[in-house]
């Protein structure tokens, strides 16, 4: 394909499939989400192969991470060889690397289902392809995949991969090519333990667009000159990968700036909603008030379906209904049941009392000795932490890794619930 | 201290409730009785014994609490045939100025009918009092005086009570302790269990690790199942090969040994067919000898041709025959006639003269000619030489002489004989017919005989010389021919027949040597292979292919094994469900964990602040029961205190400590009234409205006693409402003197 005469050629940059990683951080599913959620991935990875064969790309990259550690079940792991045949099928090759969750000597099983035009790359030296359409030499492939899940300190994974090199391996009928991808797994500068690198060393390769993986999110160095670029994961998979996720449409014309547009292939997105019902009345009012934040959220992500986790906060008189865990639980159900492509997965009371606090503290009976107390502990976070390790030590149970100042957010918490426990309805007891 | 004391006056606003009167519709033996109007200090309820002191406790216990059940021995106060009901009047009393609110519309009332329905009407005044607390430290008896169950937990209720809060510092310690056991309980229905959590979340992690080893294994079934695939096909071309050769070497096995039963049958058939054609030619050979080489070679044209000639020959011959008979019939006559004439004449001699004669006659007509002939035939010739004619006309002459000489001589001969007498003549013309006859048969015979003589050439001629003239013979020996010529067509094509069968053979042969050459080749034996070494090679092939069809077998029963294992792999999510569940197992743990960790930093700061709390009014409290104390005993204890260990201590002046069961019942009695004075005098706030029901308190207190325990109860009554019930007037006096404004009612 040309353009103007120039030389053109278009490829899909995908990554981080993860195929076998499991959905993290999910407190309780109904049956109809799970099962949402066993297919989501694999669903993802389908929009990729099609959006490969309906944009009628010339190949498809993918930067590593295919696998997870966790295994794929078999139906998915024949799902993938599946889309590559498709691929090869409809005369688009894909060129894969390995990463640090699918290092080399996991494939090594299965290299033999590969077909016809999947190629791996390989992972203990650079290695080189040359793409070619229709007889004419276009594009240098460089790169490689990671050998097994540590990659040493001391060495950068992208030594070796620059044209000169590839020229030299592949031959004269490389220096033909017109354009050079470069293919690598890495933390590039932003994650400094995984195998990272100099993006500046990128740069000055020769190679027109590194399609980059390991990162979730997805990154370009610079939006209208973009020579390195992270896809990031093509299906977010716990709370914290939130947004839209999906595959990178790169086109590379000869004498102009590769042009990278983003194609979402996520079918369920994750999000994290913080909604203050301090104003609401009544529990139905609070569910109302969630609907419209759900709604609104939703609008912004590229994406039908969505996971949330809501913490509810303000100060409400709400809060005592609201710390019951049957009422919780049917406002969780009526979001549920309301609308069938949101699913709450944890709806969490963060409300309080409409506590006048100062007043309790002149007051000066027992909840302004308690606030006080409280304070004291506060200051003295170190105590807090070690009296934790201790309790729990004693009753043989490994303690969950605590920043200082989730202790903090823990001990708060704390606080309002004892306030909750003297201040409220009488609990129980008379 | 003091603030503590003054936010209890001012937590009411001034104001608080006390109870008035005392309304029992249906209660042990009262029945529609009105007890009051009690005061909101210090009430006496003076009665004598059986008046119903203790039925009036258990009644306002009743209606606030429950009425009790009946279990055991235990007077629940039930009237026979009717339900107890009663309820309870408070009125509100400002304590800087008197009775608030006047007017019953103001009172709240608290009524209990059945203990299904519960306390009902002004149930608030319930909020700040628990059965346990009121029959603890309000409903007090001489037995219950003899000691203070759980000293520090009642301590830390009542005093943590009176803290301004709705519901205890103790309670909701007791809540969070509760919810802690929870966390590390390990029962069935716990749900924030962190216990449990983790067992669950091991359970989840065994389950995904034994699918994790099925989806391995799924995965090396899928890889075998590919590899198993190319083996099959291989086996499939080894057992094809195997079953061609198999074949090949059979057709082999059977074609050499089919083809040598015919070759050898063929040899043998050769040898026959020779033998045969052989044969046939010498037979052909000897028929041909047998009636000669023209009868051998006669067509059937030349065989009808010659039977006709036969046939036509023996006509003539017959014609000849018969005329020789006929002839010898007429010669028999007439030599009968002439014999008859003879006989008459006596003829014989006659015969012989005249034979005699006749040879004369003969003689000379031939011996002169011939002398004649003799002579003149080589006068001629000598004349022809010399060329003389005299001589050549004579021998002409004489020759024609001789000729003529026989001629006449023959004429002579020929005239007839003149004829004698007609007897004579009779007899010449017998003799003449009879020698006519004899002439005639002597010709026809001759005829006869040359004739048979020129059959006889003919025949010869014929090739049937062997019938020597005879027709019927001929005819014979044609027909023999003609069987023999058969015959010799028979062998002759006999003979062809087997030739050509030779021949036939001899192609067979070829082809049988082609044949076994071919099968051989295909079989990739040599040709010179035997029998038992293409039998072993059969045999080899067979158990070749006996193993081969085991070992697919085994393949095509593990393809089926595998094609239906991973096609049952395929179509579950069961591993992935099993992730999912083993995440949201650990999410709960963390959460469980997390809620453990807020209940534990809970409980340390509600401990700390209730220690915090205690330590500021709990000294006031043994300090104010010290003093009630050694009022009581008049100085003769002096503290009430708390031992290292949490338990009660008092001590004397002199410091002397001692241990309160070592006291005597009196003494007992007083240092926990002592106690529970000066609790209810600090926590002010617990059962505000509620009074103090002592029934009878005083009775092991002597004088001095008394009145010290009346001071210390009057000092009550400032703060709360007491009502004592008894039936002693020394005890009345004794309160109504340490209290002149108490109320005195009587029952």
């Amino acid at each position: 394909m040309s353009l103007h005469g120039k030389r053109q050629v278009r490829f899909i940059h995908g990554a981080d499939v993860h195929l076998g990683a499991p959905f993290r951080g999910l407190r309780e599913l109904s049956e109809a989400w799970a099962d949402r959620l066993v297919e989501a991935v694999p669903e993802a990875f389908d929009r990729l192969v099609d959006t490969a064969v309906r944009e009628r790309v010339d190949f498809v990259v993918l930067a590593g991470d295919i696998f997870d550690n966790g295994r794929p079940s078999y139906r998915d792991y024949l799902r993938f060889f599946q889309g590559i045949e498709r691929l090869s099928d409809a005369g688009i090759p894909t060129y894969l690397i390995t990463g640090n969750h699918d290092p080399y000597v996991s494939w090594q099983q299965d290299l033999f289902a590969f077909p016809e035009h999947g190629h791996m790359l390989s992972a203990d030296r650079p290695d080189f392809r040359l793409f070619e359409r229709d007889g004419e030499p276009l594009v240098i492939i460089a790169g490689r995949g990671y050998p097994n899940k540590v990659w040493s300190r001391d060495r950068d994974i992208a030594e070796g991969l620059n044209r000169a090199a590839a020229e030299a391996a592949l031959g004269p009928r490389a220096q033909q090519a017109p354009f050079g991808v470069g293919v690598l797994h890495t933390g590039l500068d932003q994650d400094l333990v995984k195998a990272p690198t100099d993006p500046r060393g990128l740069l000055r390769s020769g190679l027109d667009y590194w399609a980059l993986g390991h990162v979730h999110r997805r990154y370009l160095d610079d939006e209208r000159d973009p020579h390195i670029g992270f896809s990031g994961c093509i299906q977010g998979r716990d709370i914290k990968e939130v947004g839209a996720r999906g595959v990178h449409l790169v086109t590379l014309t000869e004498d102009a700036p590769a042009q990278v547009r983003f194609v979402p292939t996520a079918s369920v997105v994750w999000q994290r909603l913080s909604i203050d019902v301090g104003e609401c009345a009544t529990p139905s009012d609070i569910i109302q008030l969630v609907m419209r934040e759900l709604f609104r959220v939703n609008g912004d992500a590229r994406c039908e379906e969505m996971i949330c986790r809501i913490t509810l906060t303000g100060a409400t008189a709400l809060h005592e209904t609201l710390g019951r865990a049957d009422v919780i639980e049917g406002m969780r159900e009526a979001l549920n049941n309301s609308y069938p492509d949101f699913f709450v997965d944890a709806l969490i009371d963060r409300t309080t009392l409409p506590l006048d606090k100062e007043a309790l503290r002149r007051e000066g009976l027992f909840p302004a000795v308690f606030m006080a107390t409280a304070e004291n502990a506060r200051r003295d976070g170190t105590a807090q932490y070690a009296y934790l390790q201790d309790e729990f030590m004693a009753k043989n149970v490994a303690m969950p890794v605590l920043a200082q100042q989730q202790v903090d957010a823990l001990a708060q918490e704390a606080e309002d619930m004892v306030l909750d426990l003297l201040i409220g309805e009488a609990g129980e007891g008379a | 201290m003091s603030e503590q004391r003054a936010s209890m006056d001012g937590c009411r606003s001034g104001a608080h409730s006390f109870l008035k009167y005392l309304k029992i519709e249906r209660f042990g033996a009262f029945s529609d009785r009105t007890v009051g109007p009690f005061a909101p200090g210090l009430n006496v309820v003076f009665g004598r014994n059986e008046a119903g002191k203790s039925t009036l406790v258990s009644f306002v216990d009743g209606v606030l609490f429950g009425w009790r059940e009946a279990r055991g021995a235990r007077n629940t106060y039930k009237p026979v045939g009717a339900e107890r009901a009663g309820s309870l009047l408070f009125a509100e009393v400002d304590r800087g100025i008197g009775e608030a609110f006047a007017g019953h519309e103001h009172y709240r009332e608290l009524r209990r009918v059945r203990n299904a329905d519960g306390a009902q009407g002004d149930i608030e005044l319930l909020d700040d009092i628990d059965a346990e607390t009121f029959r603890t430290m309000f409903a007090l008896t001489s037995d219950e005086l003899r000691s203070l169950r759980n000293t520090t937990d009642m301590t830390a209720k009542l005093l943590t009570a009176g803290s301004g809060t709705s519901s205890s510092p103790a309670q909701a310690l007791a809540v969070v302790q509760g919810r802690l056991a929870e966390c590390t309980s390990r029962a069935a229905g716990a749900e924030r269990s962190v216990v449990r959590a983790l067992a669950e979340q091991d359970a989840a992690k065994r389950a995904l690790d034994a699918a994790a080893a099925q989806v391995e294994l799924h995965r090396k079934h899928h890889h075998e199942l590919h590899d198993l695939e190319a083996e099959r096909d291989d086996l499939n071309v080894r057992m094809q090969q195997n079953d061609r050769s198999i074949e090949n070497l059979t057709l082999c096995r059977e074609g050499t040994e089919r083809l040598a039963r015919e070759e050898k049958e063929l040899l043998v058939e050769m040898a026959e067919l020779e033998g045969e054609e052989r044969l046939a030619q010498e037979r052909r050979a000897a028929s041909a000898a047998s009636i000669g080489q023209r009868l051998a070679e006669l067509s059937s044209s030349e065989d009808r041709v010659l039977r006709d000639r036969l046939d036509a020959l023996a006509a003539r011959e017959n014609k000849y025959a018969q005329a020789v008979d006929t002839a010898r019939s007429n010669l028999t006559d007439s030599k009968a006639l002439y014999e008859t004439c003879v006989e008459a004449l006596g003829g014989d001699a006659e015969k012989e003269h005249a034979r005699t004669r006749h040879k004369i006659k003969a003689t000379f007509s031939i011996a002169i000619p011939l002398v004649f002939v003799l002579v003149g035939v080589p006068l001629f010739m000598y004349g022809r030489h010399l060329g003389s004619l005299s001589y050549t006309i004579l021998g002409l002459a004489l020759v024609a002489f001789a000729v003529m000489v026989a001629a006449a001589a023959l004429g002579m001969m020929l005239r007839p004989e003149r004829p004698a007498d007609p007897l004579r003549t009779r007899v010449d013309d017998a003799q003449w017919v009879m020698v006519q006859d004899e002439k005639k048969l002597a010709a026809c015979r001759a005829d006869e005989e040359r004739f048979g003589a020129s059959v006889a050439e003919e025949l010869e001629g014929h090739g049937l010389g062997d019938a020597r003239g005879d027709i019927r013979r001929a005819r014979a020996i044609l027909d023999e021919a003609k069987d023999v010529r058969a015959a010799m067509a028979l062998d002759d094509q006999r003979a062809r027949a087997a030739r050509a069968r030779l021949q036939a053979v001899a192609v067979r042969l070829d082809a049988i040597a082609q044949e076994r050459f071919h099968l051989c080749e295909r079989a990739s034996v040599p040709e010179t292979v035997s029998d038992e070494e293409l039998e072993a090679a059969i045999d080899r092939c067979v158990q070749l292919r006996l193993g081969l069809q085991e070992a697919a077998n085994a393949l095509s029963k593990r393809h089926g094994e595998l094609t239906q294992e991973l096609g049952q792999a395929q179509r579950t999510s069961e591993f992935e469900r099993l992730k999912t569940a083993h995440q949201e197992a650990i999410t709960r743990t963390e959460e469980a964990k997390h809620e453990f960790a807020k209940l534990l930093l809970a409980r340390r700061m509600l401990e700390a602040a209730i220690a915090s709390w205690e330590s500021k009014s709990q000294p006031e409290v043994y300090a104010r029961a010290s003093q009630l104390f050694s009022l009581m005993t008049n100085g003769a204890w002096t503290s009430v205190l708390l031992g290292d260990d949490g338990s009660l201590r008092v001590a004397d002046d002199a410091r002397t400590v001692r241990d309160p069961l070592l006291l005597s019942l009196g003494t007992t009695q007083q240092l926990y009234l002592a106690l529970r004075i000066a609790l209810l005098m600090s926590a002010a706030n617990v059962g505000a409205a509620i009074p103090i029901l002592a029934d009878d308190i005083l009775v092991h207190f002597d004088a001095e006693r008394r009145e010290g325990a009346a001071r210390a109860l009057a000092a009550l009554a400032h703060v709360r409402q007491v009502i004592l019930f008894t039936c002693h007037e020394e005890v009345m006096q004794a309160l109504t003197s340490a209290d002149p404004s108490s109320t005195v009612i009587e029952l």
